[in-house]
């Protein structure tokens, strides 16, 4: 039977954005390229490369040491660090489906989110890499708000809630402030879903606060977890599991 | 082959200037010894990382460093998309050129240079898998599906840069065969300008654009 809910809150990394695009070939190549310098295209991976030994992951690098990617990798080298970030976001995808399904769920009237566990201190809209991948990809039309441990921008005036700083997906504390929230809109949690990829972060902590859960396995299959109370890998077949509540 | 003692460099005036061969870094010797002038240098790593396959075969690695312990060691599995763009030359062997950058979404070719231009336009021809690989033909010489576009079409593409390419000088108040007597320095910043303009970038090799830039020039002057 369909889950019936009034708001759908979307993770962000490797669920509505998926990075299967942003090779490093692709990133450096042409941040090297615009810069007039191919030939350090090789050295340059090579560089970026051992930085992700050093933090373990390309996300690590991106959320809190970026300055290395401009010192290290680039060689401090100027105009560098504006053109990576608008390759960086050039070449992320949308999550399969994405854009349809949104469209489909506002079209009926349901209110959408973004949660996601954002680091980096908020700025205006599209200085951060939630609202600008929004931005460029014309999603902001879809969704009322971002929610991060940041703050909460709503996306119609850029302004930003501070109840929710601080607070985290992992420990549960976003959902928490987010179920007092959707109250005051007259949204109980129990008309609510949450859709994401990570169990640790967007499943089991949603599903303690009685969230309904949906497990997005489009780029990582964590595998199975009893607190999701579904499985998709394309954002389309939730248009068969969820539907709006009167 | 015997030890190189001094690097001779010859001018067309009959001066030469040398150095002794042992002030030469290991990155030009390496290069020198590439072009079979010498000897590879023999270098002293600080400490040697020595790799044994499962059939016994062995591959040595020097590192310049004296504190090193293993942090992890992985593979990656994936689909590579790469293009082979191999190109007749009149040679004995096609020159072949290698496209790492979204190989299926390049959508034609321009080939020029003085004696004139051909252009190409590619789609998918024909899919064939072997094993793990599969090859998708996008031109293909032999096919006639695959021809040569007419002139009319390389005509109009390269049209369409010189006026670019003239745009670009008016903009600098400049006329092409001022910017080709220019100095080397002078020439490159305003070859930056001008690739900016026409949204080209090189490849490989960014004097691969000023060379580009100075065959426009040349049409634009004639």
């Amino acid at each position: 039977m369909a889950m019936e809910v009034k708001w759908i809150g979307f993770d962000f990394g490797q669920c509505m954005m998926d990075p299967t695009g942003m090779r490093n070939y692709l990133v450096i190549g042409d941040v090297c390229k615009e810069l007039g310098e191919p030939e350090l295209i090789d050295a340059r991976i090579h560089k970026y490369r051992v930085l992700k030994e050093k933090y373990g992951n390309y996300s690590a690098i991106k959320e809190g040491h970026r300055d290395e990617i401009m010192s290290y990798v680039f060689d401090n080298k100027d105009g560098a660090g504006e053109i990576f970030s608008r390759k960086e976001q050039e070449h992320l995808l949308m999550g399969k489906g994405l854009e349809e399904t949104l469209r489909y769920f506002t079209d009926q009237g349901m209110r959408l989110s973004v949660v996601a566990e954002l680091k980096k201190t908020l700025g205006p809209m599209g200085t951060d890499i939630v609202t600008s991948f929004l931005v460029s990809k014309g999603l902001t039309k879809y969704f009322d708000d971002v929610v991060t441990p940041q703050g909460k921008v709503d996306l119609k005036d850029g302004s930003i809630d501070l109840r929710y700083k601080g607070k985290t997906k992992e420990a549960g504390t976003i959902y928490d402030e987010l179920a007092l929230d959707l109250k005051a809109k007259g949204i109980d949690v129990s008309e609510a879903a949450m859709i994401g990829d990570k169990l640790k972060t967007d499943i089991s902590p949603a599903k303690k606060r009685g969230f309904k859960t949906i497990q997005y396995t489009g780029y990582i299959d964590m595998g199975r977890c009893e607190d999701a109370d579904e499985k998709i890998s394309d954002f389309r077949e939730m248009k068969k599991i969820v539907n709006k509540k009167p | 082959m015997s030890i190189p003692l001094r690097l001779v460099v010859e001018f067309n005036d009959g001066s030469q200037r040398a150095i002794d061969f042992s002030k030469v870094n290991v990155q030009i010797q390496e290069s020198l010894a590439a072009l079979g002038l010498c000897p590879p240098p023999i270098t002293d790593s600080k400490s040697y990382l020595l790799l044994r396959w499962k059939n016994g075969w062995q591959e040595i690695v020097g590192l310049d460093k004296t504190q090193v312990e293993l942090l992890r060691y992985y593979t990656i599995e994936r689909t590579e998309e790469i293009g082979r763009m191999s190109l007749e030359t009149g040679e004995a062997y096609p020159a072949l050129l290698l496209v790492k950058r979204l190989p299926m979404l390049v959508e034609s070719a321009l080939l020029t240079n003085d004696a004139g231009s051909a252009m190409y336009t590619f789609s998918e021809r024909t899919t064939t898998t072997e094993g793990g690989k599969t090859e998708k033909i996008l031109y293909d010489k032999k096919d006639p599906e695959s021809a040569v576009e007419d002139n009319g079409k390389a005509n109009s593409w390269i049209l369409e840069l010189i006026n670019s390419v003239k745009a670009e000088l008016d903009k600098e108040g400049l006329i092409a065969e001022k910017l080709l007597s220019m100095g080397p320095d002078e020439k490159t910043t305003v070859y930056a300008d001008i690739s900016k303009a026409l949204g080209i970038r090189a490849m490989e090799r960014q004097e691969d654009i000023n060379g580009f830039i100075e065959l426009m020039l040349r049409r634009i002057k004639v």
